[in-house]
């Protein structure tokens, strides 16, 4: 795998992003997300900042996961509808790198949507913090950390939808099933502790717990990347389990990477 | 166009004059059990869980101010249940039930319940435990708890020196007034919501009144040996310049034990109350 021809796709990927205006509706929605928080935050009784955190931050992963799926969905189905990937399968450069290097466009665009968009709303919550001071200080660190981690899902459920992509011959089913995925993979953890429980395993028998228990080890475990609660509450973030969760994700991101890329190599194009 | 613009505002209010003659149950909406929005909304059911409990506000301050509809408090209790289910670090959920549900609508032992959930959570919060040993010394009045939740509280926030100090002379001599006031005022300040607020503020008026006038009976009793019969005697005895008004719009007088009552029973007296008052 070259490097220059690495990023040579990664440009046109970057390229594509900002020729698609993505970046510029990225920061539209900065400002209005601005403005809006102290709106939204106003309504609360007691905790002014927790609220406008929350929103924040659920705003951010609403964004980037349409973002997400759009320019992942669009990523090798622009080039096959355009027959681009015609072209460039006729060249001396292997599919790894022409797929590598798009994931790699797409990461870097996420990125700045992300920077972006936690710019903003780290702009309006140091307002509100001195307007509202809260009873603890709010943790900077801790916001900073969950956006990265938020970035981390972003990414796996982007190399999912890629994934789906190098199967599917619509552009509706990897999108659907990415969908499904990702809401599932936000669940998984709490429905395996529910199939552990004496309840849990009498409501829902043996097979069923089973099929739960596989879901879990198959699905990635996006409540490990949740850190809300810390960030919101202030709670203590747990060092260990940091670690453990962004090697986890360097690991899924991985494995699910090289899948794409050994079905997007046996795909034929016709 | 036109016919449009016309087709688009006649059914908008008319919609609006539908969807506003809705009973309670319908505006406040329905809420599946938390694991089930949990797992609908992914990474967004803290938000969802503030959605929840300020619906819940927005539907109170509505139907309480327009006193057109009786508000459904089962349904209000359920809406906050689930949303300290969602996220129970939550703590509008819980200032809500607090400001709404103990006075309101007499759920204390409900209210106890969600204070105690957030307390397992927000374990650094000294509202929580003072809220809980309000509620068990006023209304439950079990001072044994009371006292115990006060100690967490008095733990957590030691520079507020009365809670170690005052308040445990207010629960064993029973002065439940005196320390009502003390609560509301601490309330207050803290209540941003204009719906909840004005409601604090009336109570700590009663309040207020209510003590003058146990004050003023305590003084005649010193004096005389006996119970006033009524409060017009206290007023003749020099110990009060007038009857005080109810602010909730009813009337203070005397029951045979001697304690301070009103007609009103503290909520206004204009206004039915909702049926799952319990």
């Amino acid at each position: 795998m070259k490097t220059k021809e690495l990023t040579a796709f990664m440009t046109v990927a970057i390229k594509g992003g900002i020729r698609d205006r993505v970046l510029a509706a990225i920061v539209v929605v900065g400002l209005i997300l601005l403005l809006t928080t102290p709106v939204v935050a106003s309504f609360s009784m007691r905790q002014v900042l927790a609220l406008a955190t929350s929103y924040s931050l659920s705003i951010i992963s609403l964004m980037g996961l349409l973002l997400t799926l759009f320019i992942a969905m669009i990523l090798l189905a622009k080039d096959l509808e355009q027959r681009q990937v015609y072209t460039i399968c006729s060249l001396p450069i292997s599919r790894a790198t022409y797929l590598l290097g798009k994931f790699l466009g797409f990461a870097v665009v996420i990125f700045l949507a992300v920077s972006i968009l936690g710019c903003f709303s780290a702009g309006a919550l140091f307002v509100l913090e001195r307007i509202h001071p809260a009873e603890r200080a709010f943790a900077w660190g801790g916001f900073f950390i969950g956006l990265w981690f938020q970035y981390w899902v972003l990414l796996i459920v982007g190399a999912i939808t890629i994934l789906f992509s190098t199967v599917a011959t619509s552009n509706f089913l990897p999108l659907a099933l990415s969908v499904g995925v990702y809401l599932g993979s936000y669940s998984s953890e709490a429905v395996r502790y529910f199939i552990r429980t004496s309840a849990g395993q009498k409501e829902l028998g043996a097979a069923v717990g089973l099929f739960g228990d596989l879901v879990y080890w198959i699905l990635p475990n996006f409540s490990a990347f949740d850190l809300k609660a810390q960030i919101i509450y202030g709670v203590a973030l747990n060092a260990r389990e940091l670690l453990l969760t962004q090697l986890y994700a360097v690991g899924y991101l991985g494995v699910v990477l090289l899948l794409a890329t050994l079905t997007f190599a046996r795909r034929e194009f016709r | 166009m036109l016919v449009f613009v016309v087709l688009l505002v006649g059914t908008h209010v008319g919609l609006t004059g539908i969807r506003d003659a809705r009973p309670p149950e319908a505006r406040l909406g329905f809420y599946p059990p938390a694991p089930v929005i949990k797992a609908l909304t992914a990474d967004h059911y803290q938000f969802t869980s503030q959605l929840i409990s300020l619906q819940c506000l927005f539907y109170f301050g509505t139907l309480v101010e327009l006193r057109s509809q009786v508000p459904d408090w089962w349904r209000i209790y359920r809406a906050v249940y689930t949303s300290t289910r969602l996220d129970p670090y939550n703590m509008d959920a819980y200032y809500f039930a607090q400001a709404v549900l103990t006075w309101e609508t007499g759920m204390t032992q409900q209210a106890i319940e969600l204070l105690e959930y957030g307390f397992a959570h927000r374990t650094w919060d000294w509202y929580l435990p003072f809220y809980i040993s309000f509620d068990y010394a006023f209304f439950l009045k079990d001072y044994e708890k009371a006292g115990m939740y006060l100690a967490k509280a008095a733990e957590l926030k030691p520079e507020v020196a009365w809670y170690a100090t005052l308040a445990a002379r207010y629960f064993y001599e029973g002065g439940s007034t005196a320390l009502a006031l003390a609560y509301l005022k601490e309330m207050i300040p803290a209540a941003r919501n204009e719906a909840i607020r004005k409601r604090l503020v009336t109570r700590a008026e009663a309040f207020e009144k209510v003590l003058q006038i146990e004050q003023a009976v305590a003084e005649y009793k010193e004096r005389y040996q006996t119970n006033p019969e009524d409060l017009g005697r206290l007023v003749r005895a020099g110990l009060l310049e007038r009857i005080p008004h109810d602010p909730y719009g009813g009337r203070f007088y005397l029951d045979e034990q001697g304690r301070v009552r009103t007609t009103s029973k503290l909520v206004p007296v204009e206004k039915t109350h909702g049926s799952h008052k319990n």
